[in-house]
């Protein structure tokens, strides 16, 4: 008898006699574990907590407005900081071009001094060569064509040549 | 599209900032061989490559050499050459400011 209620995988009974089955069946184990204590709802049932959150503190719309409102109040700072910042950058760029022809002069009386150099150089090391015509143009237009920096440094120590090509991209 | 020429018609430039060396660039920089290829495109332009061949040939070879500088290459080779013989051979000795000692200017 004990094991016909027992057994659950019936085949086609329906769920109210597997749960009077269960019922049964759990009355039959409690009865058996006598008294045991158990973490149990307290007397009553619980409260309702959702009461209890909301009775101090905002509300959620004017949280999510004072949220906005000071995101809002930074991005106005921010866009009036940058602003300034432009201003002081126009400034520096202005610094920058009044400076640039002096720097343009000194480093155009720098290039012809060395391209000076080299050419008396030149004339004294090819003074026996035949047929050599000292500070001969290779372009045939008489324009000026800025030297390359083989050009203005090719008679000097390699450490020159090496300072001049990492301070031209400096 | 050869008569049709869309890029001008829409206003737009999609890649004729590539096309040659002396096309508009931002900020304007202007590349190393500006007058050159301006000066060869200006001779050769439109009167097809056997005539732009033999009439342009002066400023082609100055639009290579300033893209290659083989010339100038060679020049500096054959001075160098002959600078280091005659330092080997002794006759030679560089300035002070070609050899490292040169009073610094600003």
């Amino acid at each position: 008898m004990l094991s016909d209620q027992n057994s659950l995988h019936v085949d086609g009974d329906c769920t109210m006699d597997m749960r009077t089955k269960c019922q049964e069946n759990e009355q039959a184990v409690s009865m058996a574990a006598a008294k045991v204590k158990q973490d149990m709802p307290p007397a009553g049932g619980y409260i309702d907590y959702k009461w209890n959150l909301l009775r101090r503190g905002l509300s959620g719309y004017s949280m999510l407005a004072l949220g906005i409102g000071t995101l809002l109040y930074w991005y106005w700072k921010i866009i009036k900081c940058n602003r300034k910042r432009r201003r002081l950058q126009i400034k520096d760029f202005k610094a920058r071009i009044t400076l640039m022809p002096l720097f343009q002069a000194e480093t155009d009386r720098r290039i012809l001094h060395m391209l000076r150099e080299n050419l008396e150089e030149e004339a004294i090391i090819m003074k026996d060569v035949t047929g050599w015509k000292v500070g001969e143009s290779v372009f045939n237009p008489t324009r000026w064509v800025p030297p390359l920096l083989v050009e203005l440094y090719g008679l000097r120590p390699l450490e020159e040549r090496v300072f001049a090509n990492i301070m031209m991209y400096t | 599209m050869p008569f049709l020429d869309v890029q001008k018609k829409f206003g737009i430039n999609l890649d004729r900032w590539w096309t040659i060396q002396s096309a508009e660039q931002p900020y304007k920089f202007p590349a190393r061989c500006h007058a050159f290829e301006k000066e060869w495109i200006e001779c050769a332009h439109g009167i097809g490559t056997i005539w732009a061949e033999k009439e342009c040939k002066i400023e082609y070879d100055d639009f290579i050499e300033c893209i290659l500088r083989t010339k100038t290459m060679k020049r500096m080779d054959t001075i160098w050459r002959q600078r280091e013989k005659l330092m080997k051979e002794g006759k030679y000795t560089p300035p002070p400011h070609h050899m490292g000692k040169g009073e610094p200017r600003p």
